[in-house]
C-alpha cells in the first residue's frame, strides 16, 4: 500500500531525515506575478514587456508541472511566489466578459495568454487533486488542512476560478471545487461568512447610484455637506461606466460559481439571498435602464456597450434567483415523496411570495424563466401545493409582466 | 487598469482570505537575472566569486573585500535600492560576467544592462565597470575564462521535455470561450474530454 505523501520521510543532502513535505526541498523558481494585458495597443514596449513576463510564467509552471508529486507539493506550499502567481492571475487575467480586453492582440500575444490561462489552471487541478495517481497521494484530512492553512485556495480564488475558467472547463472545474469543499468543510463556513459582504456590496452599489436614500423615507434626511445632487444621469461617465460594469462583474462571477458549485445555493437561502437579490434589482435595474437612454454618450458604440453590460446583468441576476430556487426547492420537490417534499413546496411558496412586490424583476423573471414552467414541474411531481397560494402567486406575476413584460422573442409557451 | 471585481470586494472586506503584497515591478528584473544565469553554461555565482577572490587574489584580502563591496554597491544601484540581499548578489555576479571582458561600458553591455534591469544610472555603469577591470585584474585568467566553479545547474528552461502534469487533459481556451459569447446557451457538458480527470 502506498504511503501518503504527509507520513513521507526523506533524506536530506546532510544525511538527516526530514518530512518529504519540507521547505528546504523546494526548487529555486523566481515565478513572477501576472499582469493584464497592457490597454495602449500601439505601446510596443509594454506590449514586449508583458509578453515577456508571459514567456517567464509559462516556462517556470512548465517546469513546476514537470516536478514529482512531492516536490510540487513543497514548493505549493512553501514557496510564497507561487502563491503571488497564482492570486494575481485569478485577480487580473480578463474575464471574458472584460470588453476592455477583448481588443484585437496580435496572435503571439493570444497563444502566450492562452498557454499561461491553460498552464494556471493545470496547477490549480493538481492543488485541488488529493490523489494524483495510486502512488502519489495525501491524506484527504491533512489535504484539507494543508489547503486551509496555507490559503492555496479560499472563497475569493473560488469565485475567480468560477468566472475565468468555468465556461469552458466546467466539468473539471465543478470537480475540483466540490473535492476542496468535501475535504475541507471549513470552507463552507467561509462562503458562510462572505454572504454578508455581498449584500453589503448590493448596499455599496446602491449608494454609487445615489439610491440609497429613497430607502430611508422614514429617517429624516441631512441637510448640509455631504449630500450630493448628482443621479445616475448626472454622475461622470468614468462612474456610470464602472457602476455597470462592477455590476456585470458581481452577477456574471455570482452565477458562474453557483453553477460550478450549487451547494453554494443553500448557503446563499439561509440568507434569504434571493429575496434581497430581487429587492436589489427592483432598485437597481429600471433606475440604470432609465439612465442608459437619458444619459449622452460619446459615441453610439458607448451607449450600445452600455446597453449590452446592462443586458449581461440582468441576465446573470436572473440567472442566480433562478439557481437558488432551483437547487434549494424545485430540485429537491422533484427528488422526495409527497410527505418529504412539504417543506420545499412551503420554502418555495414563502421565497416567491416574498418577492411579488418587485413588480419590475418578477416581470423580467418571468420573460426568462416562465413561472408556468415551474407549475408544470409541480403538476407532474408528487407533491401537494396549495393551489390557491399558488395561483394568487401566478396571478401577481402575470400582472407584473403584463404591466413591465416584455417577451424576447415568440417561444411558443404561454404566460397564462 | 483595476477592474472593479466582487472577488477584490470579498477579499477587502471579508476575513476569509490572506493579504498578499502589492505587485513590484522589479520581480521580472530579478527573473530576467535568473534566466541570464539559467542561459550561461559557465559563469560564477557571488559566493563562488567571492571565494574566489579571496583564495586566488593577487593582492591583499581586505582590498579585494572592499572591491566586492563596491561592486554589491553598485549593483544595487542598478537593481534596486530597496532589493534583497540575494538579488542585490545575482546581479553583482551577473555585472561581473558582463564586465569582466570590457574595457568600458559600451553598446552590447549597456543593451545588456537596459534589457535586464530597465533604466539603470549611466554613473553606476561606469563606476561597475571599473571596480570589475579592477577585480578581473586580480584573479588568474584561467578562472576568468572557464568560470571553473560552475556548479553544474539544472535544465531550466521550462520546456516541456519530460513528464508534464495534465498534458493529456483537453482543455477549453480563454479565445474559444470568448468565441462562445454570452447569449450562447451551448452548454459545454456536450463537449467530449480527452481525458476524464479523476479528483
Amino acid at each position: 500500500m502506498s504511503v501518503p505523501l504527509d507520513e513521507k520521510h526523506v533524506t536530506d543532502s546532510k544525511s538527516e531525515t526530514i518530512p518529504a513535505l519540507h521547505p528546504s526541498r523546494i526548487e529555486s523558481i523566481n515565478f513572477v506575478s501576472y499582469k493584464p494585458p497592457p490597454l495602449d495597443t500601439s505601446d510596443q514596449a509594454q506590449y514586449g514587456e508583458w509578453m515577456e513576463r508571459l514567456q517567464f510564467i509559462a516556462e517556470d509552471l512548465h517546469q513546476l508541472l514537470q516536478q514529482p508529486h512531492d516536490i510540487f507539493w513543497c514548493q505549493v506550499v512553501f514557496d510564497e511566489k507561487i502563491h503571488l502567481l497564482l492570486d494575481s492571475y485569478l485577480r487580473y487575467a480578463p474575464r471574458s466578459f472584460d470588453v476592455v480586453y477583448r481588443l484585437d492582440l496580435p496572435d503571439r500575444y493570444k497563444e502566450k495568454q492562452n498557454e499561461v490561462h491553460r498552464l494556471i489552471f493545470l496547477t490549480l487541478l493538481r492543488m485541488a487533486t488529493h490523489k494524483e495517481s495510486k502512488e502519489n497521494l495525501i491524506t484527504p484530512k491533512i489535504f484539507g488542512d494543508i489547503l486551509y492553512e496555507n490559503f492555496l485556495f479560499d472563497v475569493p480564488k473560488m469565485l475567480d476560478m468560477s468566472i475565468l475558467y468555468g465556461r469552458g472547463n466546467s466539468q473539471i472545474l465543478s470537480k475540483m471545487v466540490n473535492n476542496i469543499f468535501t475535504q475541507q468543510p471549513k470552507y463552507e463556513d467561509d462562503l458562510r461568512a462572505t454572504v454578508p459582504t455581498i449584500l453589503h456590496v448590493f448596499d455599496n452599489v446602491i449608494a454609487k447610484c445615489r439610491l440609497d436614500n429613497e430607502n430611508s423615507a422614514t429617517e429624516p434626511k441631512k441637510l448640509g455637506k455631504g449630500e450630493s445632487a448628482d443621479t445616475l444621469v448626472t454622475i461622470a461617465t468614468s462612474d456610470f461606466q464602472d457602476i455597470l460594469f462592477y455590476l456585470t462583474d458581481i452577477g456574471e462571477t455570482l452565477a458562474s460559481f453557483m453553477e460550478i458549485y450549487p451547494k453554494a445555493c443553500q448557503i446563499f437561502h439561509e440568507f434569504s439571498f434571493e429575496q434581497k437579490l430581487a429587492n436589489f434589482y427592483e432598485q437597481v435595474i429600471p433606475e440604470l435602464a432609465e439612465a442608459v437612454k437619458e444619459r449622452t454618450f460619446d459615441d453610439i458604440s458607448h451607449r450600445h456597450l452600455m446597453k449590452q453590460k446592462l443586458h449581461q446583468s440582468k441576465g446573470s441576476l436572473k440567472k442566480i434567483f433562478n439557481l437558488i430556487i432551483t437547487h434549494t426547492c424545485i430540485q429537491p420537490i422533484l427528488e422526495h415523496n409527497k410527505k418529504e417534499s412539504e417543506p420545499y413546496v412551503e420554502d418555495f411558496l414563502h421565497t416567491m411570495t416574498s418577492v411579488l412586490g418587485e413588480r419590475r424583476f418578477l416581470a423580467d423573471y418571468e420573460s426568462s424563466y416562465s413561472f408556468q414552467d415551474i407549475m408544470d414541474i409541480f403538476d407532474q411531481s408528487e407533491c401537494s401545493v396549495d393551489e390557491e397560494r399558488l395561483h394568487y402567486i401566478k396571478n401577481a406575476v402575470n400582472t407584473a409582466f403584463a404591466t413591465f413584460g416584455k417577451r424576447k422573442k415568440p417561444s411558443g409557451a404561454t404566460t397564462t | 487598469m483595476n477592474l472593479p471585481r466582487l472577488s477584490n470586494a470579498i477579499r477587502v472586506f471579508s476575513d476569509v482570505t490572506v493579504e498578499y503584497p502589492e505587485l513590484k515591478n522589479d520581480d521580472l528584473s530579478i527573473r530576467r537575472l535568473n534566466q541570464s544565469k539559467t542561459d550561461k553554461s559557465e559563469g560564477l555565482s557571488w559566493s563562488e566569486l567571492s571565494k574566489a577572490a579571496k583564495k586566488h587574489g593577487k593582492v591583499d584580502t581586505k582590498v579585494i573585500t572592499t572591491a566586492l563591496n563596491d561592486l554589491l554597491s553598485c549593483a544595487r544601484s542598478i537593481v534596486s535600492t530597496d532589493a534583497d540581499g540575494e538579488t542585490v548578489e545575482a546581479a553583482a555576479a551577473f555585472l561581473f560576467e558582463l564586465f569582466k571582458t570590457s574595457e568600458v561600458v559600451g553598446q552590447r553591455e549597456t543593451t545588456k544592462l537596459r534589457n535586464t534591469f530597465g533604466p539603470f544610472p549611466a554613473s553606476a555603469a561606469t563606476k561597475t565597470c571599473s571596480i570589475v577591470k579592477r577585480l578581473s585584474g586580480w584573479l588568474p585568467d584561467e578562472l576568468l575564462e572557464t568560470g571553473s566553479l560552475d556548479t553544474g545547474r539544472q535544465d531550466g528552461d521550462g520546456e516541456a521535455d519530460d513528464f508534464e502534469f495534465g498534458s493529456s487533459i483537453k482543455f477549453t481556451g480563454i479565445n474559444e470561450e470568448y468565441e462562445q459569447g454570452y447569449s450562447s446557451s451551448e452548454s459545454e457538458d456536450d463537449k467530449p474530454e480527452s481525458k476524464e480527470w479523476d479528483i
